[in-house]
């Protein structure tokens, strides 16, 4: 984790600092996507290689899905309601 | 975009399971952990791009703080509410949710703390929350306006999610969405932990 600290606060770093190249900032979508769909094949491989996993996956992933599912509406609610509060958003 | 995603996701469970590479088997983890370094180093660039942001950041104060705490209770709240409709008890069903996202620590926690089965539960469900934050961000933000954007992701709103936070709701949020996901990050194991040794 500290590792992912260390990485974000470098980014910000480097670019305040402006020793990032302009055309860098122009393609930046294109390479979040590019590392994003790395990483989520990467994730994908996980789940494949765990055979506890892909043989049970219907079951154990409607139970997982709806927790996950409750999780998100729960938290997105709770932010909308205090969020005028706490970050005074103008909506 | 969101079939290039899922695409990947599926191709890379297919890939998964039928290879026999040792390779892969070994080297994953490690992989995917320099991956997700690459990531959070670009996002950084990108927000490292408009200093005022972090001026604007400035006058919320301790404030801000709060925003990992309104993750944590409506999290709970809504497993809480699952809890009655799936097969695992509300004491799984909350630990399982207090992994805000992060599966891969979730999933290893519980499979030592309860079971193989809600461990692969736990990483599911936290592999989903991720998927999910990915897919409904842009309309959250359309339907709850920008703030509610750094909620879904929970733990996530660090890493993974946090490019899509940054893109639909503004770098302020993301920046919120950043230390709210960093907090959670902390929070989570000692949460879990605390979920599984209660009696209730």
């Amino acid at each position: 984790m500290w590792g992912i600290i260390a990485a974000f606060v470098l980014g910000i770093i480097i670019s305040a600092v402006g020793v990032v190249p302009y055309h860098f900032y122009r393609h930046l979508d294109k390479v979040l996507t590019a590392i994003l769909l790395v990483l989520l094949f990467g994730m994908g491989l996980n789940i494949g290689l765990d055979e506890n996993i892909t043989g049970n996956i219907f079951n154990l992933g409607k139970t997982a899905f709806l927790i996950s599912a409750a999780s998100v509406l729960g938290s997105v609610l709770v932010a909308w309601y205090f969020g005028k509060w706490i970050y005074g958003e103008k909506k | 975009m969101i079939i290039i995603i899922i695409g990947s996701v599926l191709l890379g469970i297919l890939t998964g399971h039928l290879t026999e590479s040792v390779f892969i088997q070994n080297n994953l983890d490690g992989i995917n952990e320099y991956v997700l370094l690459l990531l959070v180093f670009v996002v950084g660039i990108d927000l490292g791009k408009n200093v005022e942001t972090w001026y604007k950041l400035r006058k919320m104060g301790i404030k801000i703080l709060l925003a990992p705490l309104v993750v944590i209770i409506g999290t709970l709240a809504g497993a809480f509410i699952v809890s009655f409709f799936v097969e695992t008890s509300l004491q799984e069903t909350l630990a399982i949710s207090a992994g805000f996202g992060w599966y891969s620590m979730s999933a290893v926690l519980l499979k030592k703390l309860v079971s193989t089965e809600i461990g692969a539960i736990a990483f599911l469900a936290n592999l989903f929350r991720e998927l999910l934050a990915i897919f409904l961000i842009p309309f959250i933000v359309k339907i709850f306006g920008n703030f509610p954007a750094m909620a879904p992701g929970g733990a996530t709103s660090m890493d993974t999610t946090l490019p899509f936070v940054s893109k639909y709701a503004g770098k302020e949020i993301a920046l919120i969405g950043f230390i709210s996901g960093l907090t959670l990050t902390f929070v989570s194991p000692f949460l879990i932990s605390l979920l599984i040794s209660l009696n209730i």
